[in-house]
């Protein structure tokens, strides 16, 4: 039985840094000045994995958490942060049920779709309830998901295989995922898909990660549907890109659908 | 004469202008394909299972167009009204009805915010084919069900019918459809969407180009060209807003028009119906 791709969190690592993560904390952090009115202080990363989102974060100076699921991800994400002279803080939870001991955050993030792993409306608002409950009152909650038109409209926005080496290590690794599009229940909108990853490394023969998962993909008109059920946000703002002002359209620039919620419970 | 595998119409909804729902004669030959009798058999059968064996004695059919199953209804004896915003429709339900040698009432409001007073109170409402798809926000949707609630006696039952979402999020079904019907020497060949059309998936709303050919005698007489918007509403999407509303719960969800017909991804189930009981 081949071993699963998240108990390499390095491998993991070098098949998802490829995003312009810089650029995107810009937008991140103008958004959640907008809700705040002021610049976020301490910012929590919900199912963050390395965390990218985070680290950049702390490099600017915020107070940086991140949660994830697993306990291997959240050591190998703070030793990254770390090498990039960033003090992450890790929790291991569930990103639908969690309660941290910290302080209330005023910003928290949930990036890369990771919300395919909230399963359902009812899971979607535990999941809501839960970040509101570890945010300061006014706080900005960004969740960014694939844009519908990837499954409504099925036009390819994400590549869903590609190869990413580490030039550091010569780590090599080519993943390929499934499209959940092409696989979706249209009634739980729920795919099973395998996420299949190659790792080539110098004078180490080649090794084969396979992972079935089961994600679900989240559309805009039920996202506010299930905002709204929570009772813990309202949408201050949609966006297609990581540009500040960019609208939430089906446009040429169009490839995401983000959220930015104002917590009002 | 094929009928459409699955029809994407709106009866008479947000749009008095859309020219199809003013040309009711028209529109009644189009959309004369479903087994009425059969459907009202169904839908009478779930409005008393779910309304704990009692039988629907008034009902309203929201949107109703031609009001096929309302003169069904009315035909059993039962007090049927229906609801639709297109004075032409309107006036064409009630003749179509007493030619049906019954009277029925059909009220003009909007069915996204009506209020038809204190004395009008149904145990059964009727929303068919695919009107909700007029309904095009969340905010309108509550509205919506919150006006029905306010006109079902208490336990009163919604029976909702809308497309699949297997039409919307795969590539297997066409969301256009094609199809003929005839009626004495009138023909009529309608295209409810096209392949081109208009879709914004951040609204979920289609632009659907209709075309309605009216042959008689075997000559075209004229086209009809218009658009409709039309709303896709998602499973998870209508169940949020059911609960969203707090006025209703769901008691069963179908795919197609038997008495038991699973609501999955089966090739028989292709439609999706709500039954819905007033909390």
């Amino acid at each position: 039985m081949p071993e699963s791709l998240y108990a390499h969190p390095r491998v993991y690592d070098v098949a998802h840094d490829f995003r312009d993560y810089a650029w995107e904390c810009d937008a991140v952090l103008a958004w959640a000045a907008r809700v705040l009115g002021r610049p976020p202080r301490r910012a929590l990363e919900v199912a963050c994995g390395p965390a990218y989102h985070a680290c950049e974060l702390g490099r600017r100076g915020l107070e940086v958490h991140g949660l994830d699921l697993s306990p291997l991800m959240g050591a190998y994400a703070r030793e990254r942060a770390a090498r990039a002279g960033v003090r992450l803080e890790t929790h291991a939870g569930d990103m639908m049920a969690f309660d941290l001991a910290d302080p209330p955050f005023d910003l928290a993030l949930c990036m890369i779709d990771s919300t395919l792993h909230v399963p359902t409306v009812d899971r979607m608002v535990d999941h809501l309830r839960a970040v509101a409950r570890h945010l300061g009152p006014s706080g900005a909650y960004v969740i960014e998901q694939n844009h519908p038109a990837q499954y409504l409209g099925r036009r390819a926005l994400v590549d869903l295989e590609w190869t990413e080496r580490d030039p550091e290590t010569g780590l090599e690794v080519w993943i390929r995922y499934e499209d959940p599009g092409a696989r979706l229940d249209p009634i739980t909108q729920i795919a099973s898909v395998t996420v299949t990853t190659r790792v080539r490394e110098p004078g180490r023969p080649e090794r084969r990660l396979v992972d079935e998962t089961r994600l679900r993909v989240w559309l805009a008109g039920e996202m506010e549907a299930a905002i709204r059920l929570s009772g813990a946000f309202a949408i201050a703002a949609r966006h297609a890109d990581f540009e500040p002002d960019a609208p939430f359209d089906d446009g040429l620039e169009s490839w995401r659908m983000i959220h930015v919620l104002r917590k009002t419970a | 004469m094929t009928p459409p595998a699955s029809p994407r119409a709106g009866p008479p909804g947000d749009s008095p202008a859309d020219k199809p729902y003013n040309e009711p004669e028209l529109y009644d030959i189009a959309f004369d394909f479903r087994d009425v009798p059969a459907d009202v058999d169904v839908i009478l059968g779930w409005a008393t299972r779910a309304g704990s064996g009692r039988a629907p004695r008034r009902t309203l059919e929201l949107a109703c167009g031609p009001a096929y199953h309302t003169i069904e209804l009315a035909r059993r004896g039962i007090a049927a009204e229906g609801l639709d915003l297109t004075p032409a429709m309107r006036a064409y339900a009630v003749e179509k009805a007493r030619r049906a040698g019954v009277a029925i009432e059909v009220h003009g409001a909007d069915m996204v915010d009506f209020d038809l007073g204190p004395d009008r109170r149904y145990d059964l409402t009727l929303c068919l084919l695919e009107s909700l798809s007029h309904v095009y926000t969340l905010d309108a949707m509550l509205s919506h069900l919150a006006s029905v609630r306010r006109h079902l006696v208490p336990g009163g039952i919604y029976v909702t019918e809308q497309s699949h979402p297997f039409d919307h999020l795969t590539d297997d079904r066409p969301v256009h459809s094609d199809w003929v019907r005839e009626r004495g020497d009138v023909e009529i060949e309608t295209f409810w969407g096209k392949k081109d059309d208009e879709f914004d998936p951040t609204t979920q709303v289609r632009v659907a180009q209709v075309e309605m050919r009216v042959r008689r005698g075997g000559r075209e007489e004229r086209v009809i060209r218009e658009t409709c918007r039309m709303k896709v509403w998602l499973a998870p999407e209508m169940e949020a807003a059911i609960r969203l509303s707090g006025a209703f719960e769901i008691v069963e969800r179908h795919g197609g028009w038997r008495l038991d017909s699973p609501f999955d991804d089966a090739e028989d189930s292709w439609r999706m119906i709500h039954v819905l009981r007033a909390r």
